[in-house]
């Protein structure tokens, strides 16, 4: 693979980011339970070496230990680590797959009411970083026919993950939770991520309205209205036409998958509207 | 959220306002009646400027302060006496004159119309200079604003260009007379330059419409209601009933927007129609209650590099930059600050609204005389001891109270006007006591320093009597959630006819009001000078002790001037020296109500706790003790240093002295409260437990053990606290106190010495028994 003077400029500024970070200074309290930590980087920090470095300066080592990964995805199509009848019930086709980082736990609950609900939001880079191994898993998941080849130095190289994405997006929410909450979580994660590999971030889908009146609403009017909760911002679209190699693929981001049908809505949006050929990857921070 | 700025002119004086509902704002200035509620401004405006675009609340509300400012700056010329509302009158005056000496030689209209457009562009100043002043915030330092240099710069010549007004005259809307009348006003001409001009701008923001987004809505959205809704006689009288019944159970309290919504949908107020906002508004517009950011600007300060910036705090909490964090908000559309030290009680931040609610009178003698102090003192049948303390205290309270009129003349002031005291005004200026207000009324302290088992909850009872016979509220307050919980029968026994309120996190009378309310220090955050009397228990207690988040709430919960007790049995050392060198006025109570002195703890000399899990034995000694103990029947409070050697030393606890209803409690465990009532129904024999209970827990006959006494988390008051767990009941007040460790340290040694003094103190002011009659252990 060839080295464009941009990755080399690229390179050269994450190593700055990364000699940066050495000189600030460590956070003193856990972001999850509090705590001052110490000995959080001698000891924990060893056993969970392979984990985003802000994950583990910010967390302490027991909270880390704690954390509910996904280790093994029992259903290709939702992301579950346990066996899942949903997908065969709910075939969600217009999107190819979701993975999710954690499974949704007490624990991982009260991590999100803290950062959605109570609106701390220094925990966005925290949920961000435990974005960073699904989506390295996820993104050597779908390479993997292509990289058979091993690459220069035969460890996966930070820039290959850019190249197998056009875009990165997010679900949106409502002006007016906008207005109550401030920010959309899942825009944070999604930008987060954009930033980190270095792939364009595309506010491609907008809420249309604030979905509270459902109950007023009969069965089918419910259905129609979901379906067109969500509608597609033109001028962002019109980004995707630039990747003309392959389908573009994108790369959908939110904070929790539940039933998968807020994904189904927004990839049938995406593919219905975007006026090429896409392919919809979901990914989310907690699958419940 | 969102705000709009203007200015009115009152009685020819100009005065600029933040508004979260303008249409409310207009018809007060400009008519004025509403409904059967009648008049409610005491002069109609004018004419005033209404800024069009929605500003994010904390730039609205920096325009208002700026504009003051402006005054202020003009003012410094002039006399510089008196409140700053006259002089705010004195100044505009002056600048008046000064145009005016111009004027004589145009035409009356040009004269008038040199007018408008000085006010017009001081307004576009104001906002210019708060979005300024917002975007530049996070970069680096900031010059002195200048802009007041930069628009009239050349005082006396003030040379506006015509198309700078014009400009000016896009960006806003002019109230001017009749309330109704305003839009044939503008169809017949008389102001045919608006109009024409508001025309253009309908155009070309139909052009630019996609680009501007938010701002540009939010301005059509105004204009669109200025048409759509118009002011029925009952929907007006139903505004301001809405407004008085929401700026009364307000009152005192200081609560984001949320909060608010949630008080006044629990008080039962009517939505008014359609406005929350509205109602609220127009209780701002009387004065009642007061809206900002809920973190605003307070101050300057000089960087490294001598230039000064401006200082933003959390106006809930106190907190200053350190801890605030910035993110885009997708409410106001900027950069905006948020506060991270009291997220834990809802998130506050610079567009987010702090209501707050202001009281109207101080309580003074309440046009009653009380009786005389020794006659309601008896009646609450306390020991001699107890009698001395709550009496000075008691004096100390009603002290201010010979001047009734004096505080409210001061504060009154500022209601009447219904003046927008901006936030740097009110609230804390560094380095100066955070609730002092323009009246400068500092809280009052009092220290009540009264031995473990004294009675201070009956000591207190009085001294809240005294405020309820005068008409005030009281506030009791304690850092534990476990002692507010068993405070709250006690006092519901005391004053049965008082309407008691318990607030806690989770607690179901959060929103209430009531004549004593009683909280965990935390919920002092949401209020705002509400009570005259505040007591605060176990001062040096977790959390509240060395947190200035608690210690801020504290200060601003007093009503200025009202009397502040503090409560402990281990004062921290500041207060116990400022008690000492007599700068703060206290009462001791060195003995129990039993009329016993304190049991003395006694050492046994053991390994460290981990040494005697290790080894799975305990000394000798330490084990006949807990036999003896055991066998006098006494329930047993064992204490260690940490919550993981609490479930390990129950267990071996368990096995040694082959008794099975040994217990192992920490904060972590959530059946805490559950073992404690066994433990005092005597089901638990032996509670293996850290300092969470080292206070606030009574049980009748207790012996104490404290393992590791050495240890670094045992200071002198936790240790004192602990031993005075001990012999707390008049039936067995002998009990016993042993420190267990490896070697006696500083912290032990003081704590016997406390105890030996007070001790030492209490007979030789002969409140202990006499010696015969058992005033001594064995």
């Amino acid at each position: 693979m060839s080295r464009s003077p941009e990755a080399w400029l690229r390179r050269l500024l994450s190593a700055f980011t990364a000699s940066a970070q050495l000189l600030a200074p460590g956070s003193a309290a856990c972001l999850l339970c509090g705590k001052p930590q110490q000995s959080a980087r001698s000891a924990a920090a060893q056993n969970h070496s392979k984990l985003p470095p802000q994950l583990r300066k910010s967390v302490c080592g027991a909270c880390l230990s704690a954390i509910p990964w996904i280790a093994r995805i029992r259903c290709a199509k939702c992301g579950r680590g346990i066996p899942c009848d949903d997908c065969i019930r709910r075939p969600h086709p217009s999107f190819v797959c979701n993975r999710s980082a954690v499974h949704y736990n007490e624990m991982m609950r009260g991590v999100l009411a803290q950062y959605k609900y109570r609106g701390n939001e220094r925990l966005a880079p925290l949920l961000g970083g435990m974005l960073q191994p699904v989506f390295e898993a996820l993104t050597a998941e779908i390479s993997a026919p292509l990289s058979n080849r091993p690459s220069r130095n035969g460890r996966p190289n930070k820039l290959i993950f850019a190249d197998h994405w056009s875009a990165v997006t997010y679900v949106p929410i409502s002006e007016q939770r906008a207005a109550d909450r401030g920010f959309n979580q899942a825009e944070q994660l999604a930008s987060q991520l954009a930033n980190q590999y270095g792939i364009p971030l595309l506010h491609l889908l907008v809420r249309d309205r604030h979905t509270e009146k459902q109950s007023f609403k009969t069965r089918a009017e419910r259905l129609r209205d979901t379906r067109q909760l969500f509608i597609v911002n033109p001028n962002e679209a019109a980004k995707l036409q630039e990747h003309l190699a392959r389908p573009p693929r994108i790369l959908l981001i939110d904070d929790i998958y539940t039933t998968g049908s807020t994904a189904e809505a927004c990839s049938q949006t995406l593919l219905l509207n975007a006026g090429i050929p896409i392919e919809v990857y979901i990914l989310t921070w907690a699958r419940s | 959220m969102k705000g709009f700025f203007y200015a009115v002119e009152v009685e020819g004086l100009w005065q600029a306002r933040m508004t979260i509902d303008p249409l409310v704002d207009k018809h007060f200035w400009l008519e004025g009646r509403f409904g059967s509620a009648g008049r409610l401004n005491a002069s109609k405006a004018r004419m005033g400027w209404l800024w069009r675009e929605a500003l994010p609340l904390g730039d609205a509300c920096r325009a208002v302060e700026i504009w003051e400012k402006a005054g202020g700056e003009r003012r410094s010329r002039g006399s510089g006496l008196g409140r700053k509302a006259v002089l705010l009158r004195n100044e505009k005056r002056e600048g008046e004159w000064e145009i005016e000496r111009e004027m004589k030689m145009k035409g009356e209209r040009e004269k008038e119309r040199e007018k408008e457009r000085e006010v017009l562009l001081r307004l576009q100043a104001c906002v210019e200079a708060a979005k300024r002043e917002a975007a530049e915030r996070g970069g680096s330092g900031q010059r002195e604003v200048s802009w007041w240099s930069r628009w009239f710069g050349g005082r006396g010549k003030v040379n506006h260009d015509r198309r700078d007004v014009e400009m000016v005259l896009e960006l806003v809307e002019r109230w001017e007379g009749e309330f109704g009348g305003y839009a044939e006003r503008v169809k017949d001409g008389v102001r045919r330059e608006g109009a024409e001009l508001a025309g253009e701008v309908g155009c070309r923001r139909a052009k630019v419409g996609g680009e501007h987004g938010g701002a540009e809505r939010a301005g059509a959205g105004s204009e669109q209601r200025e048409g759509g809704r118009a002011f029925s006689d009952a929907r007006l009288g139903e505004l301001a009933a809405g407004a008085k019944r929401a700026a009364d159970a307000l009152e005192g309290r200081a609560l984001l927007r949320g909060e608010a919504h949630d008080l006044l949908l629990g008080a039962g107020v009517p939505a008014a129609g359609a406005s929350w906002s509205a109602m609220l508004q127009l209780a701002a517009l009387l004065g009642r209650v007061r809206l900002g950011g809920s973190v605003a600007a307070y101050g300057r300060r000089a960087d490294a590099r001598g230039r000064r910036r401006r200082e933003r705090r959390c106006l809930r909490c106190g907190s200053g930059e350190a801890l605030l964090a910035r993110t885009a908000c997708a409410a106001c559309g900027r950069v905006c600050a948020y506060c991270t030290a009291c997220i834990g009680m809802g998130r506050s931040r610079e567009c987010e609204l702090l209501v707050t609610g202001q009281r109207a009178v101080g309580v003074g003698m309440g046009g009653r005389s009380l009786a005389p102090i020794e006659r309601r003192l008896a009646a609450w049948k306390l020991s001699p001891a107890q009698t001395a303390a709550a009496g000075k205290a008691l004096r100390f309270v009603e002290k201010g109270l010979a001047k009734p009129g004096q505080r409210l003349s001061a504060e009154g002031n500022d209601v009447k006007l219904g003046k927008h005291l901006s936030a740097s005004e009110v609230e804390a200026k560094p380095g100066q006591h955070p609730s002092a207000d323009g009246s400068k009324a500092e809280i009052r302290n009092f220290l009540l320093w009264a031995v473990t088992g004294a009675g201070k909850t009956e000591m207190i009872f009085p001294l809240v009597e005294s405020v309820l016979l005068r008409g005030g509220r009281a506030l009791i307050a304690t850092p534990r959630r476990d002692v507010v919980t068993e405070l709250d029968p006690r006092i519901r026994r005391a004053f049965p006819k008082a309407a008691v309120v318990t607030l806690y996190g989770g607690s179901e009378q959060r929103w209430e009001n009531g004549d004593i309310t009683l909280a965990t220090t935390h919920q002092l955050l949401r209020f705002y000078q509400g009570f005259d009397l505040v007591i605060v228990d176990e001062i040096d207690a977790y959390p509240y002790h060395g947190d200035p988040i608690l210690h801020f709430a504290a200060d601003k919960s007093c009503a200025p001037g009202a009397p502040r007790l503090l409560l402990s049995a281990t004062p921290p050392s500041e207060l116990q020296r400022d008690a000492r060198h007599g700068r703060l006025p206290h009462a001791r109570v060195p003995v129990r109500y039993h009329r016993h002195p304190l049991p003395v703890p006694a050492w046994i000399q053991t390994p460290a706790v981990h040494q005697m899990l290790k080894r799975r034995k305990l000394p000798g000694k330490l084990l006949a003790a807990l036999r003896q103990s055991l066998e006098r029947g006494a329930q047993l409070f064992v204490f260690v240093q940490r919550i993981a050697q609490t479930e390990p030393m129950a267990e071996l606890l368990r096995a040694v002295l082959r008794h099975s209803d040994v217990a192992a409690t920490s904060s972590q465990d959530a059946e805490r409260s559950d073992k404690v009532h066994r433990f005092r129904s005597r089901e638990i024999r032996v509670l293996v437990t850290t300092t969470i209970l080292e206070r606030g827990v009574t049980i009748p006959m207790s012996d104490v053990y404290i393992l590791d006494a050495d240890g670094k988390l045992f200071d002198e008051a936790s240790l004192v606290q602990m031993a005075g767990r001990a012999g707390r009941s008049g039936d067995d007040p002998f009990g016993r106190v042993y420190f267990c460790s490896r070697e006696r340290n500083r912290p032990q040694t003081a704590a016997v010495r406390h105890i030996r003094t007070m001790n030492k103190m209490a007979r030789k002011q002969g409140f202990l028994h006499p010696k015969g009659q058992g005033g001594s252990p064995r």
